[in-house]
């Protein structure tokens, strides 16, 4: 073998791990929403529901790989090997993101909480179907304090965004929501006076 | 090279801690041990009595160094007892003559040798019915402990480097568990044999193995890190005989021994605790804060886990006032750094119950649910550490300096929002005490957050450090939740019922494997 430097790789493969995981959270909207959990053991793991349903899952392994001529790496040197980690955080938080959204519809269409437009444009009825869905919690002096984001393709951006602000410049829309946010303020008012220890 | 390790511990350590690996090897050659001193009183100048496969009694007198004349002289009137008295016991027929046995990890001089052979021969001429004394010095010893070790010596470069890191550890610090519990599994419990014999030779070789891995931390009196290391030696050795299913009259001996070496590292840390009148401990600097309250939390805790075993395993045995006085006077140092802490906390509250103090148990158990509450609910951003994160993880995360200098494994406090791992059995522990008010009082907030909890395949996999088979369980409790109900689930079931037989062990091993604090084994210890 010839001469190394293994403790300094050792070091800036940590940084680089560090880093990749920063990426993905900061470039990332619904990533960065989204809690880390770190299992120590066990091969499966199950959410059981107040209603006693359960649900199982396994463990799924997601991999990014990166070829590198040596080439790249004798004149880039950490600078080369940087960017390469650029694509692989790429690469991994489109694949989480991927795996994020196949659980969240996998889910949604278990519980019946999925709205298909049908290839339609969003019209009013269906905003408001969308919000009647959700579960709103509010603060003590009634504001809503729940963060919900509409997380769309880039190509979908702009259109959305438009058709957003003119649904919601319609006074009936208006009216509409206002009414559907005071019966979820009761819902949410209610289901907290049933947070309770009964006999 | 282990040849080498074995002999740099046995010439370094003393008699009560090769004690345990001698008894072993006895075992091993098909004696029946019927006698093992303990607190350092020898019963007619014996350590250890046995009998072997041909109804031949032996009995051993353990010593620590090199015997020259001089320190042969001081002994003298010991030995002297060893050879001269039989030994009362039931399964002893006083009118047969015993063999008797100088042990010692040491080189008995030249001197004392010819000493004790003009005794033997006086002894013979004059027919005096005495017993024959041999010598077993640190050559016996070692030849002994490396057979007994046998095949079970690391062999794949990753355990061998593992067991060097174990053997060569700082042993100020604390036991590195995971690392220890590997090696167990891979050097010992993990050897791939069907012969009955052959597992539970792994038995008794885990105790040789165990004694001389732990060498760092016997030299450094590192009483509670010798107590951890052989609870995690009885947890994995349990775990190895429930699941190959050995004659329980094999093994439950070597277990006891095991089990018996933890609890007099227990007692040693508790003699040192009340002969101390500061409680810092090695370097000043650094101490106090956190560090300091994090220790008193671990000793009162795991001192009072002690008192209560011994209550429990002798309803005679009188608490010691003096650890009562010594919870009384620190416990406003207690600390709940992370969920690992829990036990602790447990410990005390159980102690207080047993002498007679139950609004200490009650408020104890108050600030536990409120500070769980507290901490984990979203609202906070620095949640409480589940328990599979240590004090020392811990710190080396909270603490500003520490962070900068632990930049790769600083844990992420926000993934503890919203859940928590002690939460149901603190909460049942409330419904068992009947303490409604305080469940009543935090239950908007206990209803929000996730339960968790690990669930084992079969009950002895409980036992394992980690556990690759399993399910990591989160489960959403009702908003509406029964108190009847509450009470009924706390009760203990079926679950976990081939556990029972343990239920002494079960608390130290809780101390030491504080993420096994699930509602299911709390229902069991916290009868």
């Amino acid at each position: 073998m010839l001469p190394d430097f293994p403790s300094i790789k050792d070091k800036l493969l940590k940084i680089s791990t560090l880093l990749i995981k920063h990426k993905i959270k900061s470039n990332s909207p619904i990533l960065s929403q989204s809690k880390n959990i770190r299992y120590f053991e066990g091969n499966r793991m199950k959410v059981i529901y107040e209603n006693g349903e359960e649900d199982i899952s396994t463990f799924k392994t997601l991999r990014a790989e990166r070829s590198m001529d040596s080439k790249e790496i004798i004149e880039g040197g950490y600078n080369f090997i940087a960017e390469v980690d650029e694509g692989i955080a790429q690469e991994m938080q489109r694949k989480q993101e991927l795996l994020l959204f196949e659980a969240i519809d996998e889910s949604v269409k278990k519980n019946g909480n999925d709205i298909d437009a049908g290839g339609r444009e969003l019209t009013q009825e269906m905003l408001l179907e969308l919000y009647e869905k959700l579960d709103y919690t509010f603060d003590g002096y009634g504001n809503p304090t729940s963060n919900y984001a509409f997380y769309v393709s880039p190509n979908d951006y702009e259109k959305l965004k438009m058709k957003l602000e003119v649904i919601e410049k319609d006074i009936e829309f208006t009216e509409r929501y206002n009414a559907l946010m005071e019966q979820k303020k009761k819902e949410y008012y209610d289901r907290e006076s049933n947070r309770k220890l009964v006999d | 090279m282990i040849e080498k390790a074995i002999e740099n511990w046995l010439i370094k350590t003393n008699e009560k801690n090769y004690q345990l690996p001698f008894v072993q090897t006895l075992l091993a050659k098909g004696h029946k041990v019927i006698y093992i001193s303990k607190h350092s009183q020898l019963e007619q100048g014996k350590d250890i009595v046995s009998i072997d496969s041909e109804n031949v009694i032996h009995a051993y007198q353990l010593k620590g160094g090199n015997i020259d004349l001089s320190a042969w002289r001081s002994i003298k009137g010991e030995i002297q007892e060893l050879i001269e008295l039989p030994f009362e016991h039931p399964e002893i027929d006083k009118k047969i003559i015993h063999c008797s046995y100088l042990v010692t990890n040491g080189d008995v001089a030249d001197t004392v040798r010819l000493q004790i052979n003009q005794i033997n021969e006086d002894n013979e001429r004059k027919n005096r019915g005495y017993s024959y004394l041999t010598v077993i010095n640190k050559e016996t010893l070692l030849k002994d402990f490396i057979e007994l070790q046998g095949v079970f010596i690391p062999k794949e470069l990753n355990d061998f480097e593992s067991f060097l890191k174990m053997y060569l550890a700082d042993g100020r610090d604390f036991l590195d568990k995971k690392e220890f519990f590997q090696i167990l599994e891979n050097v010992v419990f993990s050897f791939n044999t069907k012969l009955k014999a052959d597992k539970l030779n792994a038995i008794y070789a885990s105790t040789v193995l165990t004694s001389y891995l732990l060498h760092s931390f016997q030299q450094t009196n590192n009483y509670y890190a010798l107590f951890e290391g052989w609870i995690v030696l009885c947890s994995t050795m349990l775990h190895f005989a429930i699941e190959h299913k050995i004659d329980k009259t094999k093994w439950l001996f070597t277990f006891n021994l095991a089990f018996e070496e933890a609890i007099r590292q227990l007692e040693n840390l508790k003699i040192e605790v009340l002969s101390r009148v500061s409680y810092i401990e090695g370097s000043h600097s650094g101490d106090g804060g956190h560090i300091y309250n994090s220790r008193i939390t671990i000793l009162i805790g795991v001192l009072s886990i002690y008192e209560s075993f011994q209550k429990k395993r002798n309803n005679k045995y009188v608490t010691d006032l003096k650890i009562e006085e010594f919870v009384e006077d620190n416990i406003d140092k207690l600390c709940y750094w992370g969920e690992s802490a829990f036990p602790f906390f447990w410990g005390v509250i159980t102690f207080s119950e047993l002498t007679g103090n139950s609004q200490r148990s009650k408020t104890l158990l108050d600030y536990l649910v409120k500070e769980t509450v507290t901490q984990n609910h979203e609202k906070n951003t620095l949640a409480l550490a589940n328990p599979y994160y240590s004090a020392t993880e811990v710190f080396m995360s909270t603490d500003p300096a520490l962070r900068m200098l632990n930049i790769f494994d600083v844990i992420d406090f926000t993934s503890f929002k919203d859940e928590s791992y002690c939460i149901l059995p603190l909460i049942q522990l409330c419904a068992r005490r009947g303490y409604r008010e305080i469940v009543e009082e935090n239950w908007k907030i206990i209803s929000k957050l996730f339960f968790k909890e690990f669930s084992v395949e079969q009950d002895c996999d409980l036992l394992l450090y980690r556990c690759e088979k399993g399910v990591n369980v989160t489960i959403t409790p009702k908003q509406t939740k029964s108190w009847s109900e509450l009470i009924h689930e706390s009760k203990q079931g079926e679950e976990l019922k081939s556990l029972s037989k343990y239920s002494l062990f079960l608390p130290f091993f809780l101390a030491v494997y504080p993420h096994r604090a699930t509602s299911s084994l709390m229902k069991l210890v916290d009868s």
